[in-house]
């Protein structure tokens, strides 16, 4: 098991790094072409709704990810605003009403479907999302091959 | 990799051709170009995304914001997409039903 861990800013330019840190981990873990685009895309989803939640909240501090590679790849994307505690579908709601929340007050960030976590759970194999006063853990995992 | 914006007139169309990549960072210029042209009375615009190498659910919103804002004045927003990575992100979020995807800009601008 090999582990890579990113702190990156709360700029929607810093979430390009992590898509593609996590497509080079897949790659170099023997993980097919069509499931790395699966990886791109929900890394992306993931980190971009961090650091939108981070910027309306005016969090400064680093959005968190953490990589695992061994038999499939693991991806933790954690964000430090404080939300209701939830896990499950409770917490995806959760997400959602903070997200239409974003939506409905950021003028300039009109953009952002509150479904980004229904298109990671479409496109990889496993997702949990656990809320909470210390932040928001999203995990999504892809099996390999 | 950027995203490019390419505006041009196809009879009562207006074609924008979109390159790169279309993501939390680079949507916003995408939906200044869409913004530009609707307050500019070009209510039919096509927008084709084959030259797009990622697109994601922010990209999807100014896309639909873009739909919203022509069809308040009875316009359209069509898509020009055929590449499969693109249209499976399109089904995923349902949105094959919300915009008329085309497989060229010929296509599209023929549909009215």
């Amino acid at each position: 098991m090999s582990t890579v861990t990113l702190a990156i800013k709360p700029d929607p330019s810093h979430v390009r790094v992590v898509r593609l840190v996590a497509v080079a981990l897949g790659r170099l873990n023997g993980i097919g072409e069509d499931i790395l685009d699966d990886i791109r895309l929900a890394t992306g989803e993931a980190c971009g709704r961090a650091v939108a939640a981070h910027l309306h909240h005016g969090l400064t501090r680093p959005v968190e990810v953490e990589l695992r590679c061994g038999g499939g790849l693991d991806i933790d994307v954690h964000d430090f605003v404080p939300l209701e505690q939830a896990s499950g579908q409770s917490a995806v709601d959760v997400l959602r009403e903070d997200t239409l929340e974003q939506e409905a007050t950021d003028t300039a960030a009109e953009a952002g479907l509150p479904e980004a976590i229904g298109l990671i759970e479409g496109i990889s194999d496993k997702v949990t999302v656990n809320t909470g006063r210390a932040g928001t853990t999203v995990s999504m995992r892809w099996a390999g091959t | 990799m950027d995203l490019s914006l390419d505006t041009r007139a196809e009879g009562e169309h207006t074609v924008v051709s979109v390159a790169g990549e279309i993501d939390v960072y680079t949507a916003p210029k995408l939906r200044e170009a869409l913004l530009e042209l609707v307050n500019a009375g070009k209510y039919h615009i096509v927008v084709d995304v084959e030259r797009v190498e990622f697109l994601d659910s922010t990209g999807l919103g100014v896309l639909v914001g873009g739909l919203k804002r022509v069809r308040a004045h009875n316009g359209t927003l069509q898509v020009v997409c055929t590449q499969e990575r693109l249209l499976k992100i399109f089904r995923i979020t349902g949105l094959t039903k919300v915009f008329a995807l085309h497989g060229s800009v010929a296509e599209a601008v023929a549909e009215n």
